[in-house]
């Protein structure tokens, strides 16, 4: 991350991004406008964890995700959201940045958020009345090249996709009996946990928007978008925009959101069946 | 055109699960290898410390100045020496507890050494540092055409640049063209001035002047107008062994429309060059009316040093641009070495490529094939070709 660009360069690349034709626009990558980077991905790759994913970027970032699954008893003074919050563990670690970095929060919170706000009354996690499962997804990104949000969120949705959890042998009621609840030893089953993705817009002028921008498009972009969207066809919130660079950071028409979203619609499904 | 209409193209390793467990045992297998290793070089450097005092340095020496060191290798255990460059502690009690009871008291105020890097050891009196010897990083020698980029702006009258080397080089405020293209000596305004001339950030294309102490202290020159700041262009980095040293670093494709200027130290230049003729008929202006010829030489020297890129670039110009640095990374990812001839070869590769497989969009559309040519798959079939190119031809 933070490569540094010489002036002239983020002038070529900016230079090519703007024109007022937009067939006359051109990635420095050659790649379409709405086009993602291809991703090499090792699904479920960790033996020792229930569910794991690793996707290597093309320009050589790579994302290694992990999930665990734990047993916690109930906190019936928690209300829902609190107590979601504490059945999802989020814990990212990218080497270049050290723990108390605003980057790092800020991304460990939203792909959290995502996640939480999926759960929200659903009983996904729940195992028996007074049990639940509670998620670690541990994330590490190692040689980062780019805003790593958009892979990250891939990763963490594959992970999640095939997480297997322990089949529960005792009964699922047990608020009147006192019983620690059983599973199978070796039986696992799928239970898929929606999750939302997360699509990175970089936005350069009045008509045009580049999903999954490389790191020198986020440093010559107006603004960039971070847009969420979850298997169904729709968008969900927060959109939030996030800005990488001082020279040509710049407003936007508030037109450009609406297009935004309905880009991210039209392509979402598609990102979401390749993976 | 399938593939280029596709968003996102992933490319599945599922049955990889199986080799990557057992690379892992493989793995752990060496990590117990090197365990026993280790183990047995503490129990040598122990047993000397205890038998004879004396001999400890030259056992060391011979233990440990002709090896090879790896990242996380024990350098040495000892409460004397001081930890340098490229070394860690930690304190490490599995090590103290495996190494037997009778040892434990001289543990307590014994560290332990790593190296952090693959290298040798270097031992100034009690100071311990390991040397990197990477091969990726870029070792200078005297005339070498590089590319570097400035990272820093001292009050020394000098630039510091990265050149993909252990250390940063310098370039000297002395060993640039002045703009004006003036002969004479830097004074103080030319210091005050430096910021403008060149900003961190900016590449720059210049030779190695000198190389001092043990190549650790490198001076670079821009003395000429061949050097000097890169515009109109993009810049690709690749691994150090795939350039080699060669008369002239500087091509010129595309009926000399594109240059690329290859720098030794794996930085690599793909820019758009001014058409040729519009140069020559500079020159004759200048022939002809002889008294403008030094304001001439000013006004291109003071072009070297502006930000701005030339605007009569358009879209097609680009699109070669970016073919170019695509037929670049091609290169660079299948290890070959990259020079004019491969250059020249796999852009004919690419054209046939563009003839066969997307015959009803080219000429419509161009910079369709571009994104095609990213896949992985071509690159290594393109890589291929070539290969079997070459050996056909001897």
């Amino acid at each position: 991350m933070n490569t540094l660009f010489s002036t002239t360069e983020k002038s070529f690349f900016r230079e090519s991004l703007i024109k007022e034709n937009i067939s006359e626009c051109l990635r420095s990558d050659g790649r379409d406008f709405q086009q993602l980077r291809t991703l090499e991905s090792y699904p479920s790759f960790l033996n020792n964890c229930n569910g794991s994913t690793r996707l290597v970027s093309q320009d050589g970032t790579e994302a290694i995700v992990s999930c665990k699954v734990q047993l916690l008893e109930n906190d019936y003074k928690l209300s829902e959201k609190n107590l979601l919050n504490k059945l999802v563990n989020i814990d990212l670690s990218i080497p270049d940045l050290d723990n108390g970095n605003k980057l790092l929060i800020q991304i460990e919170d939203s792909i959290k958020n995502n996640v939480v706000s999926q759960l929200l009354g659903t009983e996904t996690l729940k195992v028996t009345a007074k049990y639940s499962f509670q998620l670690f997804i541990d994330i590490l990104v190692i040689n980062c090249n780019s805003y790593p949000l958009g892979l990250i969120s891939l990763a963490v949705y594959a992970t999640l996709n095939n997480t297997l959890f322990p089949v529960l042998l005792s009964q699922d009621d047990d608020l009147l009996v006192e019983q620690v609840p059983q599973f199978h030893d070796h039986d696992l089953k799928l239970i898929k946990i929606p999750c939302p993705v997360t699509f990175v817009v970089a936005i350069f002028g009045e008509n045009l928007l580049l999903v999954d921008p490389s790191e020198e498009e986020l440093q010559t972009a107006d603004n960039c978008l971070i847009i969420n969207y979850v298997m169904g066809k729709k968008v969900v919130g927060p959109v939030r925009t996030i800005q990488f660079n001082d020279e040509y950071t710049k407003g936007f028409n508030p037109l450009v959101l609406s297009k935004a979203m309905k880009l991210i619609e039209s392509i979402g499904e598609e990102v979401l069946q390749a993976l | 055109m399938s593939s280029s209409q596709k968003i996102l193209t992933v490319i599945k390793h599922d049955d990889d699960n199986i080799k990557i467990a057992e690379n892992l045992q493989d793995f752990e297998g060496n990590i117990n290898e090197n365990y026993v290793f280790n183990s047995s070089d503490d129990d040598v450097n122990m047993k000397d410390i205890s038998d004879e005092d004396s001999d400890e340095e030259n056992i060391e020496n011979n233990n440990l100045l002709n090896q090879i060191i790896s990242p996380g290798d024990l350098v040495i255990k000892s409460s004397e020496y001081m930890k340098g460059h490229n070394t860690y502690t930690t304190q490490d009690t599995l090590h103290s507890t495996s190494n037997g009871s009778s040892d434990e008291k001289k543990n307590n105020d014994e560290i332990n050494i790593y190296s952090s890097t693959l290298g040798v050891l270097s031992k100034i009196n009690k100071l311990i540092s390991v040397t990197n010897i990477n091969k990726n990083l870029y070792q200078a020698e005297i005339g070498d055409h590089i590319i570097g980029q400035i990272v820093e702006v001292t009050s020394t009258k000098k630039w510091k640049l990265n050149i993909n080397g252990n250390n940063l080089a310098n370039l000297q405020l002395s060993s640039i063209n002045l703009p004006g293209g003036l002969l004479r000596r830097k004074n103080e305004q030319d210091e005050l001035n430096m910021k403008q001339l060149l900003k961190v950030g900016d590449l720059i294309n210049c030779e190695v002047q000198g190389v001092h102490s043990n190549g650790n202290d490198i001076n670079l020159h821009t003395r000429s107008l061949k050097y000097g700041k890169l515009r109109n262009g993009a810049l690709i980095k690749v691994k150090m062994g795939l350039i080699q040293r060669k008369k002239t670093h500087t091509h010129f494709f595309n009926n000399n429309s594109i240059k690329i200027i290859l720098g030794c130290n794996g930085f690599i230049w793909v820019s758009h060059e001014k058409a040729a003729a519009e140069t020559v008929n500079k020159n004759k202006d200048a022939e002809s009316i002889k008294t403008d010829i030094t304001r001439i030489e000013q006004d291109t020297s003071f072009e070297i040093y502006s930000d701005i890129n030339d605007p009569s670039i358009d879209l097609s110009k680009r699109i070669l641009i970016s073919k170019y640095v695509i037929i670049i990374k091609i290169l660079a990812f299948n290890n070959l070495v990259i020079n004019e001839q491969r250059i020249n070869a796999v852009y004919e590769l690419i054209l046939s490529y563009t003839s066969s497989n997307t015959l009803s969009n080219k000429s419509s559309n161009s910079k369709e094939i571009l994104f095609v040519l990213n896949d992985f798959d071509i690159m290594k079939d393109i890589a291929y070709q070539l290969v079997q190119g070459e050996k056909m031809r001897g």
